[in-house]
């Protein structure tokens, strides 16, 4: 079963996808440096086609919150992708 | 598969438009390594100082020059130092010089000189003229510069940036988060159709554009079907859709007044396509512009074959055309090497069709063989006027960059600042000890502390408070302890670490002769910090098993190129 978050993440963090987990984060990601993650937040908008405002970018630094941050804007993080 | 490397250049985050532009450059069947040449290691890079560069020069590298970066330091302070017109022509002269430079040393590089673009959103506003505003007129000035250079010299082109930004407009090209947060002013979108575009160019660059354009007549170069619908019914010209066939066949007709050989390949009686040229004046397309052609009912593939024998051109350099669905993938499926685009389902998409066309395979850089002569006798006198612009060394160019220096020693205006620069200065960090802002109010407050933060600037950009080193004094074994010393990435590459560090410790000591001591501590991604104390003048004192070193400072500290800046402590005449 693919999960599409943990897909998009994998993808703009360029690991396997077997990498990711939800507790995945920033602090315990060395490939989520801080450009990587503007890049990464991109990619998780074109993926579920929403905004995130400038004021969540800089907190939506774990799979978790962005799964959070998704379903409160009414999207379904684990599509399949 | 590697296609060399290309150096993306310019003051930007460009590592996150990287991936886009590999993506695009794919879809060419090109893999180049791209490299990112930012902040810091631009500089690095002009003054000469790039030893990536240096010593494995890349095929291509392409460079952004950013308005905001050369002019809006210079030209929208309430007393503007220099006039717009000026600046422009010193900026152009400044990156001109420093390109020819590293040209004439590897004149294998390709160079791919973006123009400047008037900032979105900000500049022009309320202004009805642009030539009034002072930044606008200087861009344009610098373009008019790098134009005629990019001209003038072999193996440089031009790469006209704000044409993406006119097909799809400002609004959604720039992303105001991307930009304040992640020094990225283009969108998502706005990065795609840049990628789009440098990879045309890229190709172009290579020699890999396309040389014939196959066409298919019914429903392509005309609406309707002339064998059905009669020469007088199709629909060609005048008022309505029949327009967007004679747009698009203004696009073929210069395409191929450009070199591009254009072939019909219709299933279709010879006579009637014949009657379509001879009795519609609409037909922008005039028969004698036509290559080749291959009328008849015969399969398309075969149509292509035959064509590509008669013109002896390889099936590579062909781009087939053709509305029909079935006949595009019956060429897809026998000659995959022919480019083979979608057609619009709207006739009403075929002038954009035509302009996407033009981009994506038939993008032209450079000149043409009759301009050659009179290339080669500008390039002679460019090479001339860039010897005697070049910069004999990597110091000759610092100076160039007339660096300003303000020094403050203990000061709680900075406090937010200071403690900022402790927590996301990951690079160039001694020790990579952390300071909240509660933490920085107690250091500032404690007589046994020094913290000293340092501003930068050069004649093109305010770099702001971009270093701090921070001592703590110790009374038993009088010595000064270096707690923190750090300096943004920005401005690495400038030996302005050694400047900062020898202010510092003359403002301790005070004419006293007291250590300083240091201890370096490794991190994953601090090595670039490393070897500074020991290029200081410092002495290894002792290593730790877990990589910290130990070091100690009893002389003055080695700083060759102090005289580079001109420093100044905040409060001081």
């Amino acid at each position: 079963m693919s999960d599409k978050l943990i897909a998009t993440v994998a993808e703009a963090l360029q690991v396997s996808p077997g990498l990711v987990q939800e507790s995945t984060a920033m602090e315990n990601t060395p490939e989520w440096d801080s450009l990587r993650h503007f890049a990464l937040i991109l990619a998780v908008e074109e993926a579920f086609d929403v905004h995130f405002s400038s004021d969540d970018i800089p907190s939506l630094t774990a799979v978790a919150a962005l799964r959070a941050e998704l379903l409160r804007q009414g999207r379904d993080p684990g599509a399949s992708s | 598969m590697s296609d060399g490397r290309l150096f993306l250049v310019g003051r930007a985050s460009w590592e996150l438009f990287a991936p886009v532009l590999r993506k695009a450059l794919q879809s060419y069947g090109l893999n180049p390594d791209i490299v990112v040449c930012g902040f810091d290691r631009e500089l690095r890079l002009w003054s000469g100082a790039d030893e990536d560069f240096e010593s494995a020069p890349p095929r291509a590298a392409v460079v952004f020059p950013e308005a905001r970066d050369l002019f809006q330091r210079q030209l929208t302070g309430s007393r503007p130092e220099i006039v717009p017109e000026e600046a422009g022509a010193q900026a152009a002269e400044f990156l001109l010089g420093a390109v020819s430079s590293l040209s004439a040393r590897h004149p294998g590089v390709s160079w791919i000189l973006s123009t400047a673009e008037v900032e979105f959103p900000g500049a022009l506003a309320g202004m009805n003229d642009s030539e009034l505003d002072p930044v606008a007129l200087a861009t344009s000035v610098f373009n008019a510069h790098v134009r005629r250079r990019c001209r003038e010299v072999a193996g440089w082109s031009l790469f006209e940036r704000e044409r993406v930004t006119h097909a799809l407009g400002a609004g959604v090209t720039y992303d105001a988060r991307m930009d304040l947060l992640a020094r990225m002013p283009l969108s998502a979108r706005g990065m795609k159709a840049l990628a789009e575009r440098l990879a045309s160019h890229w190709n172009a660059v290579v020699g890999r554009t396309k040389k014939v354009l196959a066409l298919d007549c019914d429903n392509t170069l005309w609406g309707g079907i002339v064998g059905e619908d009669g020469v007088s019914g199709i629909r060609l010209g005048g008022d309505g859709i029949g327009r967007a066939y004679t747009e698009f066949q203004r696009t073929v007709a210069t395409l191929e007044s450009r070199g591009v050989l254009v072939v019909l390949c219709s299933r279709n009686n010879p006579e009637d396509v014949d009657e379509v040229f001879a009795m519609r004046p609409e037909m922008v397309l005039r028969p004698e512009r036509i290559s080749a052609r291959h009328i008849g009912w015969g399969s398309k593939s075969d149509g292509l074959v035959q064509l590509a024998d008669t013109l002896g051109v390889g099936l590579d350099s062909f781009v087939f055309v053709d509305d029909n669905p079935v006949e595009r993938e019956q060429v897809r499926s026998t000659l995959p090497e022919v480019a083979i685009p979608e057609f619009p389902a709207d006739p009403a998409g075929l002038p954009a069709f035509g302009e996407d066309l033009a981009w994506r395979y038939f993008y032209k850089v450079g000149v043409t063989s009759e301009d050659r002569t009179k290339t080669e006798q500008y390039r002679a006198r460019a090479q001339t006027a860039a010897a005697s612009r070049e910069f004999g060394s990597p110091d000759d160019f610092l100076r160039s960059l007339r660096m300003e220096a303000v020094l403050s020693a203990n000061d709680s205006s900075l406090l937010a600042r200071s403690a900022q620069l402790t927590q996301k200065t990951n690079q160039f960090n001694l020790t990579l000890r952390r300071f909240t802002e509660a933490e920085m109010v107690r250091v500032l407050n404690d007589p046994n502390w020094m913290v000293i933060a340092a501003a930068l600037k050069d004649r093109f950009t305010d770099h702001g408070w971009v270093a701090l080193a921070m001592f703590e004094h110790h009374r038993t074994d009088p010595h000064w302890e270096l707690e923190d010393f750090m300096m943004s990435c920005r401005v690495i590459g400038r030996s302005f670490e050694h400047a900062f560090l020898a202010a510092c410790v003359d403002h301790l000591r005070q004419g006293s002769h007291e250590a300083i001591r240091a201890t370096f501590v490794p991190g994953p991604r601090n090595a670039v910090a490393s070897g500074f104390l020991v290029e200081a003048g410092f002495r290894l004192v002792e290593g730790e098993p877990d990589g910290r070193r130990r070091f100690e400072l009893t002389g003055t500290v080695d700083a060759p190129s102090l005289d580079l800046f001109a420093m100044s402590w905040r409060g001081q005449a």
